[in-house]
This record gives C-alpha cells, sequence and structure tokens, in this order.
C-alpha cells in the first residue's frame, strides 16, 4: 500500500544486486600509482638528502637530527591514527565506514616500518652518537642526580627491548587486521569480520599501551629531566589528528581520480569532518589540560620543558598551536557545508597535517641547543630550511610506501558483511 | 517590503486559519506534500502520528538556523566569561596567587569553557521555543474534532491563511485534487 515502505524494503532485499556495479575494478582498484610514487621517492630522496647533508653545513649535526626525528615521529603517528581507526572501527562494528577501512589499513601496515625510521636517530646516539638529542644516553649525565632516579627505565638495554615490543606488537596487529581483511576479499566469509573485532579487543590494550611508552621513549626521554603524565594521551590525541587528515589526504585524491564512486559519497565525508572536528577539540583539551596542571603546579622539573618553549622566539610557535590547532579548524570544521565538501576538507586536511608537524617541530627542535640546561634553543626560524627538508623528505618517503601500497589492494573491503551498510550511509541531520 | 496580507473571514465572523485535509496512507500524505511543495506553499505544515521518513525533503523544509544563534550566544558567553574573570583578577581585585601574574590567561579556560557550554545550552533551549512559537497554550487545530485523530490513525495536511498564495478555494481545490479527505475550514487567528 505505501510506496515509501516498499521501496525501503526493495532496497533491504536486493542490495547486492545493486551495489555490483560499484564494486566494478575500475571503480575499487587504483593502478595509475606510478608517476606518484616516482614523484615522491624523488621528494623523499632529495628532502631527506638535503637533511643528512645538511649535519655537514653550519647548521650542524645536531639540527639535523632533531629535524630527522621530529619528521620520523610525525608519520609514525599518521600511521598509528590508521591504527587507531582501524582497530576502534572493527570493536564498535562500525558500519559506515566500511569504504574508508582500507585506506585506515594502508597506514596501519606502514606503522611498523615508520618505527624502523623512527629508531635510527636513537639507536645512533645511543651506539654511535654520545646522546646529543636523548640527553639521557650522553655519558656526561650519568651521574645527573634526576636521571639516576630513573636508571632503572632509561638504560640501553631496557630502552633497545621496548623499541623491539612496539615493534613487534605493532606487526602482529598490522599484519592480522590487515591479513584478515584480505582474506574476505578473497573468501567472503562474514565469520573474519568476528576475527578481526577479537583481535582488536586485545589489541587496542596493546595499541594504547605501547603508543604512550613510545612517545615516552622517543620524544618525552629527549629531556630526562621532564615528565608529564600527559605525554601518552597527548602523543595518542596527534595520531587520530593526524590519522584522520591523513585519510581525507588519501580519499579525496582517489575520488578525484574517478575511483571509490557511490563508495565514498558526502555522507561518508561528513562523518569524516565530524572526527576531525572531534580530535581537533580532543588534542586541544590533552594539549591545555598537561600545560595548565604543569603551569600551575610549577614544580621545577615539569616547568624547565615549557619555559625553554615560551622564549626566544619559541612563545610564536606557542600560541600559533593554540590557535592554529585547535581554535582555526575548531572554527571552521563547525561548518556542515565545509564537513561535507571533499575539497574543504582536503584544505582543512593539509592544515592539519602541517600544525600537527609544528606540533612535533615544538617538542622536538628546542633541544637543539646551544649546551644542554645552560644552552638557550636556537630561535624556531634559525635554519628552518632543514626542518622542512625533513618534513617533505619524510612525507614523500611515507607517500612513497603508501601509493605503492594503496595501488596493491582493493580500495575497499569488497566482501565485508557490513558493505551494503556503509554504501546506504546517511547522516539524518 | 511587507505584503499586505489578505484576511479572510467565515460566515460566523471569526479569521480563517487555514485548510485542512486528511489522508489515508503516509505514501499519500508524502506525495501530497511534495506537490503543496512544488505549488509554492511555504506556511503549511503535515501531522502525522509518527515520524515519516524524508517528510522534511518532500516538504521542502530548510535547514533550521538554530545552530548558527547557538554558536553566536554561545561565543558571547565564552568570550563574557573571560572578560568577568579577567576583569575580577586582573583589574578590579588584584591578589598575588602563588606567585602568578595579574590577569593570566590559563586558569580562565576552563570558566571560558564552561560558561560558553551554559549560554549554548540555554539559548539552544530558549531560541528552539521562541522559533517554534512555544509554549502556547492552545492552538487552532485542536478545536477540530477529527484533527484530534492524528496523534492516533490520521495523516493531514494544513495550509495556513499566512501564506501568500492561500485562497479559501483554490487551497482546497488543490488539497482534493491531491486526494485529501475531509478537507474542512479551520477557524482562529
Amino acid at each position: 500500500m505505501s510506496s515509501i515502505a516498499t521501496h525501503d524494503h526493495d532496497a533491504v532485499l536486493h542490495h547486492d544486486h545493486s551495489h555490483e556495479h560499484l564494486l566494478r575494478d575500475s571503480n575499487v582498484r587504483y593502478t595509475g600509482g606510478g608517476r606518484l610514487s616516482t614523484l615522491f621517492l624523488i621528494v623523499a630522496v632529495v628532502g631527506l638528502g638535503a637533511t643528512i647533508g645538511s649535519a655537514f653545513l653550519y647548521t650542524g649535526k645536531l639540527h639535523a637530527i632533531a629535524s630527522f626525528q621530529m619528521a620520523a615521529m610525525g608519520c609514525l603517528a599518521m600511521c598509528l591514527g590508521g591504527m587507531f581507526f582501524t582497530l576502534v572501527m572493527h570493536l564498535m562494528a562500525a558500519g559506515w565506514s566500511i569504504t574508508l577501512r582500507r585506506q585506515f589499513e594502508n597506514l596501519m601496515v606502514l606503522a611498523p616500518v615508520m618505527l624502523i625510521v623512527a629508531s635510527i636517530v636513537p639507536l645512533y646516539d645511543l651506539f654511535i652518537g654520545n646522546g646529543s638529542l636523548y640527553l639521557w644516553m650522553n655519558n656526561e649525565y650519568q651521574s645527573n642526580i634526576v636521571l639516576e632516579k630513573k636508571i632503572a627505565f632509561l638504560n640501553p638495554s631496557f630502552f633497545c627491548v621496548r623499541l623491539m615490543l612496539y615493534f613487534f606488537v605493532w606487526t602482529i596487529i598490522a599484519w592480522k587486521l590487515s591479513g584478515l581483511s584480505r582474506k574476505q576479499d578473497e573468501t567472503g566469509d562474514k565469520w573474519l569480520s568476528n576475527k578481526a573485532r577479537f583481535t582488536s579487543s586485545w589489541g587496542m590494550l596493546a595499541f594504547a599501551l605501547t603508543t604512550a611508552f613510545a612517545s615516552f621513549d622517543l620524544l618525552m626521554s629527549m629531556d630526562f629531566r621532564f615528565f608529564s603524565t600527559m605525554w601518552g594521551v597527548y602523543y595518542f590525541a596527534s595520531t587520530a589528528f593526524s590519522g584522520i587528515a591523513a585519510l581525507v589526504l588519501i580519499i579525496v585524491p582517489l575520488r578525484r581520480a574517478g575511483k571509490l564512486e557511490g563508495l565514498v559519497t558526502s555522507e561518508h565525508f561528513h562523518d569524516v569532518g565530524k572526527l576531525m572536528f572531534t580530535f581537533t577539540v580532543f588534542w586541544a583539551y590533552i594539549a591545555f589540560s598537561q600545560y595548565f596542571l604543569i603551569w600551575y603546579s610549577n614544580v621545577p622539573e615539569e616547568t624547565v620543558w615549557y619555559l625553554v618553549r615560551k622564549r626566544d622566539g619559541w612563545q610564536f610557535v606557542f600560541f600559533l598551536l593554540a590557535i592554529g590547532h585547535f581554535i582555526v579548524p575548531f572554527l571552521i570544521l563547525l561548518f556542515r557545508g565545509v564537513k561535507r565538501s571533499p575539497t574543504a576538507l582536503a584544505v582543512v586536511a593539509i592544515w592539519m597535517l602541517f600544525i600537527h608537524f609544528t606540533d612535533m617541530f615544538f617538542i622536538v627542535r628546542p633541544m637543539v641547543t646551544t649546551r644542554f640546561a645552560e644552552g638557550t634553543p636556537l630561535t624556531p626560524m634559525a635554519g628552518i630550511w632543514v626542518d622542512f627538508a625533513a618534513v617533505f623528505g619524510m612525507i614523500g618517503l611515507l607517500g612513497f610506501m603508501l601509493v605503492r601500497r594503496v595501488s596493491s589492494v582493493p580500495l575497499i573491503p569488497l566482501r565485508d558483511p557490513r558493505l551494503p551498510e556503509s554504501i546506504e550511509h546517511k547522516n539524518y541531520i | 517590503m511587507a505584503k499586505q496580507r489578505k484576511v479572510y473571514v467565515t460566515e460566523s465572523g471569526e479569521n480563517v486559519y487555514g485548510v485542512i485535509a486528511e489522508f489515508a496512507t503516509p505514501a499519500d500524505v508524502y506525495h501530497a506534500a511534495e506537490k503543496v511543495r512544488d505549488a509554492g506553499y511555504s506556511q503549511w505544515d503535515v501531522y502525522a502520528p509518527f515520524p515519516i521518513h524524508g517528510i522534511d525533503e518532500a516538504m521542502g523544509v530548510k535547514r533550521t538556523k538554530l545552530p548558527l544563534y547557538c554558536a553566536l550566544i554561545g561565543l558571547t558567553g565564552a568570550g563574557l566569561g573571560f572578560l568577568m574573570q579577567y576583569w575580577m583578577s586582573g583589574v578590579d581585585y588584584q591578589l598575588v596567587v602563588q606567585g602568578k601574574p595579574y590577569g593570566p590567561w590559563e586558569p580562565f579556560v576552563p570558566i571560558t569553557f564552561e560558561l560558553g557550554i551554559l549560554f549554548t545550552a540555554f539559548s539552544t533551549l530558549i531560541c528552539m521555543l521562541a522559533m517554534n512559537g512555544l509554549p502556547r497554550h492552545n492552538h487552532p487545530l485542536l478545536k477540530k474534532d477529527r484533527f484530534l485523530a492524528v496523534s492516533d490513525d490520521t495523516l493531514a495536511i494544513c495550509i495556513e491563511s499566512t501564506d501568500d498564495k492561500f485562497d479559501p478555494d483554490q487551497t482546497r481545490a488543490m488539497l482534493e485534487r491531491l486526494g485529501g479527505r475531509n478537507i474542512d475550514l479551520v477557524e482562529g487567528d
């Protein structure tokens, strides 16, 4: 009787039939990545080459390795963001995001690789460089009273064991989840989704702990005097923030290339925009909470970290982060039209990645001082070309691996049982 | 430029509120709504005992301006909250607390945030009520005994006389063409 009800009923009955044409190869496979990956490789070689070369120029070795590490941690955050969203979407049995999940998986599988890249500098410091960036590795500070108290944690052998543990855990999670997803492409076995969900249950716990401790080891331990219980959450906020921005910058060019038509619609972009908004606010909340408590309690070994970052030009970076990492994306992403427009979202995502690397810059670069403790850090603009070279080079490296990965697998989980739900996804408000 | 609106009066001397028509099924009222929308009416509503998916599109309902008002009032609240604290601890009654400077922005953030939320929450409720013309004690439609069935088993469209395109005879004729039943004139302000 009711034609509305009848239409809905038909749509439910004939899901597979009506969506078959969307799953044609030209829509769900990307094969034209050859030139793009070459371009990324050139950027990587030039950028990272310039960074390494700068070690022998006036900017010096310490600046070069700090820039390299800053860029590596920024790119590692994107990959871990992909891992986080894959895990959380499996855990929540999310239906709307199925057509996006493969790109999160593509980011996720690169996390162990980026960890290796991010381990180069600490391992160099540990075995060759005598702790130039990671000061607890420096012989000069071995008798430091603060370091002596932390020696049970901050010692070379335990540090190496932890790095291996992160590598092991992230490899297992990435290998299991992407493996199950790829297997489902072939077999179409719906129960593989349940297996992925089970993997995500312990995987989320392992991810949370390893990400937090990796951020302690790879970022916070640079200045061994400093400690913040917020640090793990702070870096996690950055991973989700940059991961969702990276997703937009993968999906939007694919849509431009005529892929994923009817699979990723403005409804999906709307929800991705909401997640971008969410993690903008979340980062601001965490960053402010960390700063606020340290500012209020005024404990010297904590405030020392912020003190060097609120003078000599670094106060401008501080306020740039407050405005650019929070207020700007917050106000822009409030608008519904922005969240539903792929182009606008891509512009916001580029800004988010820029400010994400500025955040890493703010954390790592003030470690480049004339001399630890007594020395003043370089001003933000001093030799900034090294930082830009490192960031572009590292994005080139990540982009090279990502393009190769994206063009080697289908762009969506082809036979996920929730795929029809994702295609039909609609925001009613 | 306010248009002079024609006021229609019934035989008993009451103002005409509008014309109401009943429909049998959700599909009927849905398609009738599309036609009313396409005829260019703006002051009208669909009454149903349950939500009908997509009826807002069929009616051509525009997105509400409520979020804009909430955002503006919320930002005003946040700004006022910040200024209040700055004036109190930075200007009017300066006290040294823990050796911190006068009027620092850091401790103001939580209360600025809270006042932003408070203003937004109140403005959401108050603007929503105001934009819907609520609260009100009575409604002309409630005089119709048949109308009361829209909370049970009847679907209805009522086109109001405040609409520029409203004309008692033509509007009634249109509703008849669309399959409306028990079409009736509603009296009221």
